[in-house]
């Protein structure tokens, strides 16, 4: 070999011997990275530690840090008790959590604590009911204003929130709570109508977005009155759910032949035979895309972080958002930020006479559901650290001091801003849902759409634009009703399982123990729960009967 | 060099049958099946049923996997699985009761799908069975189940609508079984008399009976009270007990979402509050 | 080379049947099979789990009278029309850097053509979403400095629906991506010195030998990018899924068959659907591929 080849294999053996400490360089970086992951060394030389996850999409400012607080705060609440245990936190954006969630529940390896997400089929199948357990205290409470309260009692709404109405079963708990509000920009504001009163209703609000329109056309600023985040159509559907309880709330009077509240197959009737007009229906399209004339343009393509950036910009006046971004929306801004409620359709308003004002958010806005899967490896633990974190002094922790959110239990002061976003209690009407909405996941995408396409085109009749492009995907939305209808039948099925595990139950256990009241117990509700689904099958039934029925707007009842 | 390799290689293969099998039949298997299936452990109580199938719960709880464990289902030999069992009349009573309640609940819902099951729902008389079952253990929690599933289909059927609310109302005051075990049929009951008669004072008769016995899920009670106020106030128009149940509801759930209703509803009727 | 061997002997080579068994194995399990799977499940109505209901035709027949399926063809369609057009802008800059006399300057430019090749696509697909932002996006303040458009006007560039498709057409914009003009940059250094001096005798201009020596010899690789260039677009829905959400932009006009899949399947839990509508991708793949192979020859 000449002496140039004997270089050229030397200078190759040189790359190859640096490519070799590279690769097992990373490797290792790797391995200490999983190790780190998993829970550290002391996991790995300590077999005897409990390891736990809990996993959720809350990335907002505070909330991970509350956890891990929460996190520390267990670990060495445990250890005194002599019980080895790590808790790993897993956070998933929220785009992708769904999905990802679904997998994990798939594939049988799910986090042990997990925020819910699905329909309630999927919580049926792969999440533990809670039921068994929320009637006992928290032990975590002792020692606190909830002590004596059952754990369920301990929730501000009583745990409502986290009943999935389809199987009248609790699947999760709820772990905060968040209320919808405005974020002013008081400097953009002041300037731009001259005052520092901020408008209570409709009227004085959407005449301050028509100052601040022109008061941006004579600076030649792009100043947007009002800042959504168009990209998940979450502000779309707020405002269209807080106007449609404003103008309809009564509606629960008569919407539903049963009792108290709506069925949708029952509204489309009343429309059907004449008694309701579908106007009553849709008058909440007509105040939202008036309201969303002074949105940003563009705004569907729009997303949360896009939004706040112009909102910390200064371009944005009001900027519709919840608790949950109040921590950064008030440090970050470089201007006084105040918080108000989103105003009410008032008299004044041509839609307003018959608005019956502010509905309460008692009981509502309730959320942040974990629950454990069934696939869980360690469900004792699973549960302890679900109650911890919805004790009365770890809650506040994670909640109001971390995140500057509000907690989900009873006997909780907020002070400073806090106050702003606690709920309003002071009025006698509830919120109701529209039938455009909440038919089905797909129902509620169409229905934001053509909210959407209305506020976009600013149609001369939103109601009939809204009515007749509903009436073009009738089809879908009956498909979907159908596809319900046989989850429904399947879930049948499947509660006749679990009566059937029940009945087994019954049969093992020793007359007179415990175990076997508990199993006597999730049997009735297992059954109760049967003749709810019924409820389900015969509604969905009615529903696909009369949208079927429905005809062009202004010909209904005829 | 191969040698070696294949013998390693059938000796792995026999370590992993031998350790397939378990831990083989233990004395407690049929009591470890059971506790398995009550846990909703399909899969280890499939396995342990297998291993005792001459035994009734290995039979009962073989069957039961059939039929409600999704990813191995096998219906037509779990449903003939619980067949034999039902009409073996040696067996325990318990067991024949949950087999007879299986067999035809899931025969029911099959003929509600014919389009999915044909007419193999047809291979069994559910009627029949659910009315022995209810011969067998009268005041049972078996009895109370199928009467539920029966009465909710003639109900449906308008030729027996008649006769069907009869034996709803004979099986209630009759059932000498434990009361608790009543407030689902009264939940049907209600549902059905404003369904299908618009009835609501016997509708909201059986609702109250069924709240005043208590219902098991903590939700039920809750809405039910609510309900049962709203009936009297808006459909019946008995004042009395319209106010006496909302100040109920006021009084247990002053935190619920409808508390501010039911204050609003007593303020009509003007009673002004709690 | 391969060899023949006759059967009885095959025993003798089984280490190496056994070396080719196991990315067999792999290649069956991982690819060959969630294919047959997804064929089977699109005959039911599948939640991806247990629930697993035989349906028979109905998720093709639901497929025929669903209207969005149709319009995500048309569009993936324009896509794919546009990438074949797209297509050209490569072989020019391939051509041109082929042509650099000096070589210090060609590999600069080559280097420069391969450096963005490390920006992960998500991230370019991040930054053309601000690009393409109404209010402070640069595409519009590009616009207002040079006074097509006044301070204070906007131009929805994905959420009108008359510019949401163009806007995504012109992404990417100028289209050289490093992969393709190396390719055609390797295939062209492969031409032969000894062509270039011919045609120079024969008077060939630049375009001729363009036209008549370089595009045909380099025919190969041009048909090789645009199977996999059809089959990409045809497959891809992630940047639309990331630039407009699983809606597919404003009426869904946007959506792609790909981007239907997963809506169809992960947000509505409809697998046996979305399978139905992956094989009718996979239909259409497969008979593009065949035009192909058929119509786009490579002269020697």
């Amino acid at each position: 070999m000449s002496d140039k080849n004997k270089d050229e294999v030397y200078n190759a053996g040189r790359f190859q011997k640096l490519g070799i400490i590279l690769a097992v360089l990373f490797y290792v970086v790797s391995v200490v990275m999983v190790i780190r992951n998993y829970g550290g060394m002391s996991v790995v030389f300590s077999p005897d530690t409990r390891v736990i996850t809990i996993a959720h999409w809350q990335l907002e400012d505070g909330f991970r840090e509350g956890i891990d607080a929460a996190i520390a705060e267990y670990e060495k609440a445990k250890a005194e008790q002599g019980v080895k245990v790590k808790v790993r936190q897993v956070a998933i954006p929220v785009r992708g959590y769904p999905q990802w969630y679904l997998t994990q529940l798939i594939g049988g390896s799910p986090a042990d604590v997990l925020e819910v997400t699905g329909s309630s089929d999927i919580l049926n199948q792969y999440f533990t009911a809670l039921s068994p357990y929320i009637g006992s205290p928290n032990p975590w409470n002792k020692g606190t204003p909830l002590e004596k309260m059952s754990w369920r009692e301990s929730f501000a709404d009583d745990m409502l929130s986290a009943l999935d109405t389809a199987y009248s079963e609790f699947f999760s708990v709820c772990t905060f709570m968040h209320t919808t509000r405005l974020y002013v920009n008081m400097k953009l504001y002041e300037e731009a109508t001259g005052t520092t009163e901020l408008p209570d209703t409709l009227t004085d609000w959407l005449e301050a977005c028509r100052k601040l329109k022109e008061y941006g056309l004579a600076q030649e600023r792009p100043i947007i009155p009002i800042g959504v985040r168009g990209f998940d159509k979450g502000t779309i559907g707020q405002l269209f759910s807080t106007y449609n309880s404003q103008l309809g709330t009564d509606l629960s009077d008569t919407g539903s032949k049963y009792g108290y509240g709506v069925q949708q197959g029952e509204l489309f009737r009343q429309i059907n035979s004449g008694e309701l007009s579908e106007d009553r229906l849709l008058e909440p399209v007509e105040v939202v895309t008036e309201i969303g004339q002074y949105f940003a343009d563009g705004f569907p393509a729009i997303d949360l972080e896009q939004t706040k950036y112009l909102f910390f910009a200064g371009n944005v006046a009001f900027f519709i958002d919840g608790t949950w971004n109040a921590y950064s929306m008030i440090n970050n801004a470089p201007f006084p930020v105040r918080v108000i409620q989103i105003p009410v359709l008032d008299k004044k308003h041509r839609l307003g006479a018959k608005s019956f004002g502010r509905i309460t958010e008692l009981g509502s806005g309730i959320q942040g559901r974990f629950g454990i899967p069934k696939k869980t490896r360690d469900f004792e633990l699973a549960l302890d650290f679900l109650q911890f974190l919805t004790s009365w002094k770890i809650n506040q922790l994670v909640m109001v001091e971390h995140c500057k959110w509000m907690s989900s239990l009873k006997e909780v002061k907020y002070e400073g801003v806090m106050k702003d976003f606690e709920p309003v209690t002071n009025t006698s009407h509830t919120a109701i849902s529209s039938p455009f909405t909440s038919i089905g996941t797909l129902s509620n995408r169409l229905a934001l759409q053509r909210l959407e396409n209305s506020i976009i085109h600013q149609p001369e009749d939103p109601k009939a634009f809204f009515w007749n492009d509903f009436l073009n995907d009738r089809e879908q939305i009956i498909d979907e009703v159908r596809e319900a209808t046989y989850g429904v039948q399947r879930n049948l099925w499947s509660m006749d399982g679990t009566r059937s595990a029940l009945a087994v139950g019954v049969a093992l256990s020793e007359s007179d123990s415990s175990e076997i009241g508990l199993y006597l117990l999730r049997a009735n509700i297992n059954l109760e729960g049967i003749v709810s689904r019924y409820r389900a099958v015969d509604a969905n039934i009615q529903l696909m009967e009369e949208l079927g029925k429905l005809k062009e707007y202004g010909k209904n009842g005829d | 060099m191969v040698k070696p390799l294949w013998v390693l290689a059938v000796a792995l293969a026999g370590a992993g049958v031998v350790g397939a099998e378990g831990s083989g039949t233990g004395r407690n298997t049929p009591h470890e099946a059971l506790k398995a299936y009550a846990a909703m452990d399909y899969t280890l109580a499939g396995k342990l049923a297998r291993q005792i199938p001459d035994t009734p719960e290995g039979q009962l709880v073989a069957g039961l996997c059939d039929l409600y464990d999704r990813s191995r289902q096998d219906i037509g030999r779990g449903q003939l699985t619980l067949a034999e069992l039902f009409y073996n009349e040696k067996m325990p009573l318990d067991y024949r009761l949950e087999a007879g309640v299986a067999l035809a609940r899931t025969a029911q819902l099959m003929k509600e799908r014919r389009e999915l099951y044909g007419d193999a729902g047809d291979r069994y008389d559910h009627e029949k069975i659910f009315r022995k079952v209810m011969a067998m253990a009268p005041g049972s929690s078996a009895a109370r189940n199928a009467f539920l599933y029966l009465i909710r289909e003639r109900l449906e059927d308008p030729a027996q609508q008649e006769a069907a609310f009869e034996e709803l109302e004979t099986f209630l005051r009759d059932f000498s079984g434990d009361p608790k075990l009543l407030p689902p049929i009264h939940l049907l009951a209600e549902y059905e008399y404003i369904r299908l008669k618009n009835d609501y004072k016997t509708a909201a008769r059986h609702l109250q009976e069924g709240y005043e016995i208590g219902f098991a899920n903590p939700s039920e009670n809750r809405s039910g009270l609510f309900r049962l106020a709203f009936l009297y106030h808006k459909k019946i128009g008995d004042k009395p007990l319209a106010v006496k149940y909302y100040k109920e509801y006021l009084e247990r759930y002053p935190y619920s979402g409808q508390a501010a209703v039911a204050q609003r509803f007593l303020e009509e009727l003007g009673e002004g509050g709690k | 080379m391969a060899i023949e061997v006759p059967f009885k002997k095959l025993r003798y080579y089984w280490p190496a049947y056994l070396l080719i068994a196991v990315p067999l194995l792999l290649v069956l399990v991982f690819n060959y099979h969630p294919i047959v799977n997804g064929m089977w499940h699109m005959f039911y109505r599948w939640d991806g789990d247990t629930v697993e209901e035989f349906v028979g035709f109905q998720n093709i027949v639901r497929m025929w009278r669903d209207s969005s399926l149709l319009h995500s063809f048309v569009v993936v369609t324009i896509f794919v029309v546009a990438n074949i057009v797209k297509m050209a802008l490569p072989i020019i800059v391939a051509v041109v850097l082929h042509h650099v006399i000096s070589d210090k300057m060609g590999y600069l430019y080559r280097i420069l053509f391969v450096i963005p090749m490390i920006i992960p696509g998500m991230v370019g697909i991040l930054i053309w979403k601000y690009f393409y932002e109404p209010n402070s996006g640069i595409l519009n303040n590009l616009l207002r400095i040079f006074g097509f458009i006044s301070p204070t006007d906007t131009i929805q560039w994905l959420s009108d629906e008359r510019l949401v498709i163009p806007s995504l057409v012109f992404m990417g914009f100028p289209w050289v991506g490093a992969f393709g003009v190396l390719i055609y940059l390797a295939g062209l250094q492969g031409i032969s010195e000894d062509i270039y001096e011919a045609a120079d005798i024969d008077g060939a201009g630049p375009l001729t030998v363009f036209f008549k020596i370089e595009l045909p010899l380099i025919m190969t690789q041009v048909r090789i990018n645009l199977i996999l260039m059809i089959i990409g677009t045809i497959q891809s829905w992630e940047n639309i899924y990331l630039f407009l959400g699983v809606d597919g932009g404003p009426g869904g006009i946007a959506t792609v068959p790909g981007l239907m899949i997963f809506r169809e399947a992960f947000a509505r839990g409809l697998f046996g659907y979305g399978c139905a509508i992956g094989f009718v991708i996979f239909v259409v793949t497969l008979i593009l591929t065949l035009i192909n192979n058929r119509f786009v020859r490579v002269r020697k």
